[in-house]
């Protein structure tokens, strides 16, 4: 009997599982945590007054904004010399009581004017995150040059809530006054 | 794609069979009896009256166990098949020769019909193979398999060696079907005889995966490979199974000797370099992380070198490179200082800007795909792109309704 012959040609398209995919990282969460640890490194720079150095180290966030959650993480891990951080969220001015620091999200820039008022006998760094904001009297505002994130620096603003501003700090901002 | 089968079939040249029968039979048969009545019709070609013959002589008491009667039912049902019922797989007068051929070899004792039986035997069961052919190329399967195994049983009649090709169509029809059992019980008959298939192996190590039997799994990889180096099919089995499993190392070593073998193909490329991405993401010491990420790009860069508007190589390459600077700064401790955090943002503009132009590629050869949007996304937020941005993101929004 002649053998028989077989040819088999099997060919296997090799699909990608969906699992296989990478996905793109959050870049919001690279550009939080950049600024977390901006505001860390801010603490060391900035002198409080005395009688802010006991209790918690109070970071007050008015809006909404993503770096609330490395904050959170931030105030889990660190500590500003002895003190802990307290992560205070506020959905409006009216909400905002005394914190050592006080962020704008940018959904509330607007509310900038109100929230000076309402902070005015209490010794808080105002940050913000909008353009032209350390003109209408923020201390610092984050702000993107050239793909990085810097910040602007108005000592004057600082030194009307009673904050001293370290001259190291100057070399690394853009100084508004 | 479907397997062919070509059957090269040694047909029997039934004129010389029957010629031989007659002269022989001018001397077996002379008395006038149904049987010899039933022969001269068959000589005559009257299949119809030498069938209603025959069957009487074959009920006769007398004559029912008659090897000599069994014979002519055989050749004249043998004929009736040919003439009138070939192209039906189930021809009853076919089952009725083969019964014929099977009482007929039972009953002659001194052999005097050997020879005409198993020259009926032989055409009978080949045309039976014959059929399963058509339906197997066809891919019905279903058919094929029942064909296939009515042959099989056939042939046990004057057969006990296995016929190894057939058991082989039979384990890989039941494995297209997905009976998985039968397949596997026809497969490892055909393995034992050293069946020279790569896809046995293959299937059979689908079949255990199947079944969750990694031991038999990884036995038949294996030695499928140690036969086949060079079969594709098996080197991709054989990286799914490490990747299941969790050994990437032992996977990667695999890879990489496959690669040797096809160093242009790209699947495999591809996979080794999810495998050196897999490392990036479990590796914790930095130095032995950057080593194979620089690995990885290498790999897709080859991918590349082969084949440049590959969409998924262009995405995982700038993917990597994206979430590579993106986990440069998120995995940052907070208590770094100011003026490392301006060189860190410096390197990861560097990885963005050279994300960049591989993310916009496979955007423009899959402008639709959510991921590479995502992505493409990342990167122009990243480099502070707000124009692109908004318009990606427009984008994403109207995939996503």
């Amino acid at each position: 009997m002649k053998k028989i012959a077989v040819l088999l040609f099997v060919f296997f398209a090799l699909s990608w599982n969906p699992k296989d995919i990478l996905l793109a990282q959050e870049p919001n969460s690279a550009n939080s945590k950049i600024k977390a640890i901006f505001m860390y490194n801010f603490t060391k720079y900035v002198e409080w007054p005395g009688t802010y150095h006991q209790g918690d180290f109070v970071i007050g966030i008015l809006g909404a904004t993503s770096l609330s959650t490395e904050l959170e993480k931030m105030s889990q891990k660190c500590k500003v010399g002895l003190q802990p951080f307290k992560i205070q969220r506020y959905n409006s001015v009216t909400e905002i009581g005394k914190c050592h620091i006080l962020y704008i999200a940018n959904e509330k820039s607007s509310s900038l004017g109100s929230a000076l008022t309402k902070v005015k006998n209490h010794s808080t760094l105002i940050i913000t995150e909008s353009e032209g904001l350390a003109q209408k009297g923020s201390a610092i505002n984050f702000v993107s040059v050239d793909s990085k994130q810097r910040f602007e620096l108005s000592k004057t603003n600082a030194g009307r809530y009673g904050l001293q501003v370290s001259s190291s700090l100057n070399a690394l901002a853009i100084l508004i006054d | 794609m479907k397997p062919t089968l070509y059957l090269n079939f040694e047909k029997i040249n039934s004129k010389v069979i029957t010629l031989a029968f007659l002269l022989y039979n001018c001397f077996v048969f002379g008395q006038s009896t149904k049987t010899n009545e039933a022969y001269v019709l068959f000589q005559k070609k009257d299949y119809l009256k030498a069938a209603k013959a025959i069957d009487e002589a074959a009920a006769n008491p007398e004559t029912e166990n008659d090897p000599k009667t069994l014979c002519v039912k055989g050749f004249i049902y043998k004929d009736i098949y040919k003439t009138s019922e070939i192209e039906n797989p189930e021809s009853p007068a076919r089952i009725k020769a083969l019964d014929a051929v099977a009482k007929g070899i039972s009953v002659d004792t001194k052999g005097e019909f050997t020879k005409n039986y198993k020259d009926l035997f032989w055409y009978l069961v080949k045309s039976m193979k014959k059929d399963a052919v058509a339906p197997f190329n066809s891919q019905e399967y279903a058919v094929a398999l029942k064909l296939y195994q009515n042959y099989l049983e056939a042939r046990k009649l004057m057969v006990t060696e296995i016929d190894t090709s057939v058991t082989f169509y039979c384990g890989y029809s039941a494995y297209q079907l997905k009976k998985d059992d039968i397949a596997i019980n026809y497969l490892n008959k055909v393995v034992r005889f050293n069946y020279d298939d790569s896809y046995l192996y293959f299937m059979l190590a689908d079949l255990y995966a199947r079944k969750k039997d990694n031991q038999s799994r990884k036995k038949y990889l294996d030695e499928g490979l140690r036969l086949y180096p060079k079969d594709r099919n098996l080197a991709i089995a054989s990286i799914q199974y490490f990747e299941e499993t969790g050994n990437l190392k032992e996977l990667e070593n695999k890879l990489q000797s496959s690669i040797k073998n096809s160093p242009k193909d790209i699947d495999l490329l591809l996979k080794l370099a999810l495998i050196f991405e897999k490392q990036v993401e479990s590796e914790k010491d930095t130095v032995k992380k950057n080593k194979v990420f620089v690995k990885a790009i290498e790999t897709y860069q080859k991918v590349l070198d082969i084949e440049p508007n590959h969409a998924n190589a262009n995405y995982n390459m700038g993917i990597m490179i994206y979430n590579l600077a993106v986990d440069k700064i998120t995995q940052l401790e907070f208590t770094i200082d100011f003026t490392e955090i301006d060189k860190i943002q410096e390197d990861c503009k560097v990885l963005f800007k050279r994300s960049l132009p591989f993310m916009e590629k496979a955007y423009t050869i899959d402008p639709t795909n959510k991921d590479i949007l995502t992505g493409l996304s990342g990167i122009y937020y990243s480099l502070d792109d707000s124009e692109k941005l908004k318009t990606i993101q427009a984008l994403l929004e109207k995939y996503k309704k």
